[in-house]
């Protein structure tokens, strides 16, 4: 077999076991070097690289992990509902249970008689908009999150301080204190 | 399953978020979800158990760090996880009317009526208005 070229040998018509080998050259930017690699530790070097995935569930979509080292198929998307009461005090607040490192996140915070605000944030560009009673209608584009009292004398405001591994943080201000509770609905995107 | 922060004197919720819970795989369904043969073993299935445990408790945990962040002490608050049917019972509690509340509501009608009681009276006495009791039993007609 000395001196053939390997486009001048026969042809392997079907698909090769995890024994066959190949020639591979190995270390192309230090010293190059021919080698032979079996089947079976190409097809584990494409599978961790997600070229060799197998299918995942019915309408998931492929991502990066979250280490940065492999493919996977999730859902990227996630809605929870969580409350904020107008007499919480200001500061960081930490929501998990998302189950990926979100990336974006639409806010829509309401409560019957007093208003809804629906806001945007991808810690890039953020905004809210709001109808309250009294004819309240902030807009804004520092802030994600605005509830208000009936009264419009108190109210908070939020945005997203990051973006974390299993949920996300808000950054809560406002001005004034009211025992009353909003329902905050979020719809978060990986 | 939700999970709740309850401030335990008041019952008051102080915050609601939803789902946190881990759905865990069968053994089947996990060791078809590991690649390396030689990981598909009971004793590192059991680590997957672990760390799902671990991950529910830290979502339970971040309501609870909540609280202490907002000026709350941990004997104060109880945080747990709770059924759909149990935050509709705690849901039908918020935004009620304080006592305060409602008794300056009722106060406010009882203003009004007594309000609307001399203005009529008023009325009645510059014969502009007739007595609704007259009315009522037939002895006079509306002007």
């Amino acid at each position: 077999m000395a001196n053939v070229k390997i486009t001048e040998l026969t042809e392997l018509s079907e698909t090769p076991d995890n024994t066959d080998l190949l020639e591979i050259v190995d270390d192309v930017a230090g010293t190059p070097t021919s080698k032979k690699i079996t089947v079976a530790n190409l097809r584990g070097g494409l599978a961790s690289s997600g070229a060799n995935l197998a299918i995942g569930s019915a309408n998931y979509k492929l991502f990066v992990n979250a280490a940065g080292n492999a493919a996977e198929w999730a859902k990227g998307i996630v809605v929870m509902n969580v409350t904020r009461a107008l007499d919480a005090a200001a500061g960081d607040v930490s929501y998990s249970g998302v189950g990926f490192k979100p990336s974006s996140a639409i806010f829509v915070a309401g409560l019957s008689n007093h208003g809804i605000s629906i806001g945007m944030d991808n810690m890039t560009a953020k905004g809210v908009s709001c109808v309250f009673a009294a004819a309240y209608t902030p807009t804004n584009n520092d802030f994600s999150i605005w509830i208000a009292n009936a009264g419009n004398t108190v109210y908070q405001y939020a945005f997203i301080k990051s973006f974390d591994s299993d949920g996300f943080t808000l950054t809560w201000a406002g001005v004034g204190s009211e025992a009353i509770t909003y329902r905050i609905r979020c719809f978060l995107l990986r | 399953m939700d999970r709740a922060c309850i401030e335990k004197v008041t019952g008051k919720l102080i915050e609601m978020q939803s789902g946190g819970k881990v759905e865990r795989l069968s053994w089947m369904e996990w060791s078809l979800s590991v690649k390396e043969p030689k990981d598909r073993s009971e004793e590192k299935y059991q680590e997957y158990l672990a760390e799902c445990d671990a991950l529910e408790a830290s979502r339970l945990d971040t309501l609870k760090q909540n609280a202490l962040n907002a000026g709350y002490k941990e004997e104060e608050i109880e945080v747990k996880w709770v059924t759909n049917e149990e935050w509709q019972v705690i849901e039908a509690t918020l935004n009620q009317p304080t006592p305060e509340q409602i008794a300056a509501k009722e106060k406010e009608v009882l203003i009004q009526a007594k309000m609307r009681e001399m203005a009529e009276a008023e009325l009645v006495a510059e014969g502009k208005l007739v007595p609704a009791e007259l009315i009522a039993e037939g002895k006079l007609t509306e002007k």
